[in-house]
């Protein structure tokens, strides 16, 4: 977390004023100009950016900026797909309803391949949504549970980076783990 | 689900040109992955820790662990493990709890069930009072190592286990060194106190005893069923009260000769 993310002095290189976000604009809702690592400019409105933590905090540290907002962590294919969590989450908060929330939870995660789950874990973390976080890892855990070794780890697009000796020995402090069970 | 497993031919296609990479959690931090492994049981948890370094790193997390551990945990590391709790790691505990662990002079054992982390316990006969056990014509103590790899097959082992409810999933490894073998007798009593801390639950109590006399023939265990008289005489009543006041009682028939069986279950 302690990485590049840190230096708001970047205004220069908004040199796209995207002619798609001048449309929109004409609502009253305050818009926030966000910059993904692979360059893409989304423009969000300012309730549902304040959903990210990081980007909150941004603000408070400058709070008249109109600067955009870089995210050099978060590509935008993951990142369209929190926005997209991140709307249907605020709804939630001017009127709570917990089951109707759960419903739209799993409906969010149903839909997503296990690529999306994958690629967004990273990205919320970053962002620090923990609502989402909290969903994704139940998903991922939900999709992984009683797989095999093998399965997860092309799951997580992971290679095995132990040395036979390393596995030997990771048997070893595991074993407890796999004794045999009987049934009473 | 994507099952098409032998994709081979189809990788280069499959991904519309632009992004080819498969998903990477390379970026994403070990504690990523221990938020993740909240969500799964500890056996699964072991499993994934084989991934590679960074799920290994996350499977040694004290936060994942402490959801893992009973809310007693610190108790059982004083009492069973004769430890600080602060001088391992959560998953450590885990580990050491989840063998079978003496206490009370050997005569009761606690584990944890690895899946769920929750408390079983087992009392020998040894803990518990029994008409006429010191009398060799009424009772024999048989070495359980003697007839059988399998101690839990022997005859008229008295043990209770308190598990809880949810599963009904045991370690093979809950054994003592002996059990008692009853000759002849016209009514006995068992009974027998255990103190112990259980965090708030529903629990389940297990008498475990098995009506014939256990041999091993041509490396197969059987059971002996020629001298076992009586039982269907009168029932056998089985009851339990806790110390805040809780009581469970049932009455039954014991016939069932060469299992070992566990009449009552509350």
């Amino acid at each position: 977390m302690s990485s590049s993310a840190e230096n708001p002095t970047l205004t220069a290189e908004i040199t796209k004023p995207s002619t798609e976000i001048a449309t929109e604009t004409a609502q009253s809702a305050k818009k926030i100009t966000l910059k993904t690592s692979d360059d893409q400019i989304f423009e969000v409105e300012e309730s549902v950016a304040m959903e990210f933590a990081t980007v909150k905090s941004f603000f408070e540290d400058a709070p008249s900026s109109t600067d955009t907002v870089p995210l050099p962590n978060v590509p935008a294919k993951p990142f369209s797909q929190v926005i997209e969590f991140c709307k249907e989450q605020i709804k939630f908060k001017a009127n709570p309803d917990e089951t109707e929330k759960k419903r739209s939870n799993s409906e969010f995660v149903k839909e997503k391949t296990n690529e999306d789950l994958v690629e967004m874990i990273p990205v919320a973390n970053y962002l620090e949504i923990k609502d989402l976080l909290d969903v994704l890892n139940q998903a991922v855990a939900d999709r992984i549970q009683n797989r095999s070794v093998e399965y997860v780890r092309s799951f997580f697009g992971i290679d095995n980076d132990f040395t036979s000796e390393e596995e030997a020995l990771l048997r070893e402090e595991h074993a407890w783990a796999f004794e045999d069970v009987d049934e009473d | 689900m994507g099952s098409g497993s032998s994709g081979l031919a189809f990788e280069s296609e499959g991904g519309s040109g632009s992004s080819p990479s498969r998903p990477n959690l390379d970026d994403v931090p070990e504690s990523c992955v221990s938020s993740i492994f909240m969500y799964l049981d500890p056996p699964d948890i072991c499993k994934l820790a084989k991934l590679n370094k960074t799920f290994h790193g996350a499977s040694l997390a004290d936060f994942v662990w402490e959801t893992k551990l009973p809310s007693n945990y610190k108790f059982l590391v004083e009492k069973v493990l004769g430890q600080s709790p602060e001088s391992l790691s959560k998953k450590e505990i885990y580990a050491r709890l989840c063998r079978p662990n003496c206490f009370d002079d050997g005569t009761k054992q606690v584990w944890l069930d690895k899946s769920s982390g929750k408390i079983c316990v087992a009392v020998s006969y040894k803990a518990l009072r029994i008409t006429g056990i010191d009398d060799r014509r009424y009772w024999n103590h048989i070495s359980s190592e003697e007839s059988s790899d399998f101690p839990e097959d022997l005859a008229c082992m008295w043990i209770v286990k308190v598990a809880s409810m949810h599963s009904s999933m045991f370690l093979t490894t809950c054994r003592f060194s002996t059990i008692a073998y009853l000759q002849q007798i016209w009514w006995f009593e068992v009974g027998g106190e255990l103190e112990f801390e259980f965090p708030g639950g529903t629990y389940s109590l297990l008498f475990r005893l098995q009506l014939g006399k256990p041999s091993k023939k041509l490396g197969r265990r059987t059971c002996n069923g020629d001298r076992v008289h009586g039982w269907d005489i009168k029932p056998v009543r089985f009851q339990l009260s806790t110390s805040n006041g809780q009581q469970a009682s049932s009455e039954c028939y014991l016939h069932q000769q060469g299992n070992w069986g566990a009449p009552p279950r509350w």
